[in-house]
């Protein structure tokens, strides 16, 4: 049920990364939300519902975004390879695995959401700007995650299956 | 765990992100993105609008020094720039009236004249008087006719000093000017009165004056050239028995609003002459 009620949240997100992140400006950028909030949700609930997530935040910001359709959802699925790894590595919900994740993704998501661009026919000026904005951005997007890691834990959490042994 | 289903699933969507990709550069999703943009812009919009304020107050909240700081820059600017401008209209002002006292002195191509600016007003009660900035030093010498805009009369020199000189206006209670009305000829004297006005005496009973005539010097007695425009008769009073109309003249420039004036150099007037 959770899960279902992920899609309109995520729609959420995506709004609020078009309408209202820009606003919110830290060492020259601004959060991704929709990568922050995918792995959060990738790392409290797995990455198996990060599945269809990911199309929807991909192409809800390529259809609302000034951007080609399909760069943000390229730039995305890094998200799903990484919430694979930390799942099955790690263990699930751990709070420093999942910002290291959040950081790694972030600076892809720069990275590749540029080259998608410039692809998609996008004019993105020097290529080393990108390399100085997404180290920046995957800082921020740690912190960003830092602050909503925990009440989506929370919410969102699966509750701990008693007697199910997990590596740590 | 098996890699087969993650590694197929992130296969599928490159798949699929290259075909949008793709069909975005053809332009084919364009009709898709507009549509998308129709609707989702309503919301956009209220979103921006709800967290725009919020933003502004985050992104500066951390800058209140910086902020304070430039506030008190630009409030320093600001009354730097305040002055500024006070000045430069106060140079357009000066400007506008050396260019009518300019004018003035045009209506006289064969006198000489001596632009000077009122920097001191007599404090008395009881007299008219206003220091110029010219004195001996710039040939201005006591008795010297001094007139305004559109060559109006405003007084004479009554003491010059090195650098300056005092004028005693013609609304001065000590003041008389040999003068006539314009329009009847009528022969009459203009002397000062208190509160910055002007009386025109020794008019004879019967001669028509009224209010509206404009009154002029007379040129007699030589101290004063002919036809220099003194004011307006504003009020004429007087009974059939009365000797003399009591009539009040309406100065034509006022003593409040002086502040540049014409020095009549080239016209010595006879008190000048015989060292009154």
């Amino acid at each position: 049920m959770i899960y279902y009620a992920a899609v309109p949240l995520t729609l959420l997100v995506v709004i609020l990364q078009v309408a209202a992140a820009p606003s919110f400006n830290l060492l020259g950028v601004h959060a991704d939300l929709p990568v922050v909030w995918l792995c959060c949700w990738a790392a409290v609930r797995g990455w198996e519902e990060s599945i269809l997530l990911i199309p929807v935040a991909g192409l809800g910001l390529g259809l609302l975004g000034r951007e080609p359709l399909g760069a943000s959802l390229l730039a995305l699925l890094p998200v799903l390879a990484i919430g694979w790894l930390e799942d099955g590595r790690t263990g699930r919900g751990r709070f420093l695995t999942t910002l290291l994740m959040v950081f790694v993704a972030g600076f892809l998501y720069a990275v590749i959401h540029a080259a998608a661009s410039f692809v998609g026919g996008e004019g993105l000026g020097p290529p080393l700007n990108v390399l100085r904005v997404a180290p920046s951005a995957g800082m921020l997007d740690v912190l960003t995650a830092a602050l909503w890691f925990w009440p989506i834990r929370l919410v969102f959490g699966r509750r701990s299956r008693g007697g199910v042994f997990r590596r740590t | 765990m098996s890699l087969s289903r993650p590694l197929t699933w992130t296969i599928s969507l490159v798949v699929l992100a290259v075909v949008t990709l793709g069909l975005s550069r053809l332009g084919a999703v364009d009709p898709l993105q507009s549509a998308a943009e129709r609707v989702f812009s309503p919301i956009s919009s209220g979103t921006h609008a709800v967290f725009a304020p919020i933003a502004d107050f985050v992104n500066n909240v951390g800058s209140y020094g910086d902020l304070r700081t430039e506030n008190r820059d630009l409030r320093t600017e600001n009354e730097r720039l305040s002055g500024q401008v006070s000045q430069l209209r106060e140079d357009q002002a000066q400007a506008a009236q050396v260019s009518d006292l300019n004018r003035s002195a045009q209506l006289f191509p064969n006198a000489d004249f001596q632009t000077a600016s009122v920097i001191a007003r007599d404090p008395s009660n009881i007299r008219d008087a206003v220091l110029i900035d010219k004195g001996q030093n710039d040939n201005v010498r006591s008795g010297m006719v001094v007139v305004g805009r559109e060559g109006s009369l405003i007084g004479t020199v009554s003491k010059s000093l090195a650098t300056s000189a005092w004028v005693q206006l013609i609304t001065d209670p000590d003041s008389d000017v040999n003068s006539e009305v314009q329009e009847t000829r009528a022969m009459a004297i203009t002397t000062g009165a208190l509160g910055h006005k002007l009386q025109l005496q020794f008019v004879a009973e019967g001669t028509d004056v009224k209010a509206g005539d404009t009154v002029v010097t007379s040129g007699l007695g030589g101290n004063f050239p002919k036809s220099l425009l003194i004011g307006r008769v504003s009020k004429v009073e007087g009974g059939p028995t009365d000797l003399f109309k009591k009539i009040q003249v309406d100065p034509a420039v006022r003593p409040g609003t002086l502040e540049n004036v014409l020095i009549m150099t080239s016209f010595i007037p006879v008190r000048a002459g015989t060292g009154q």
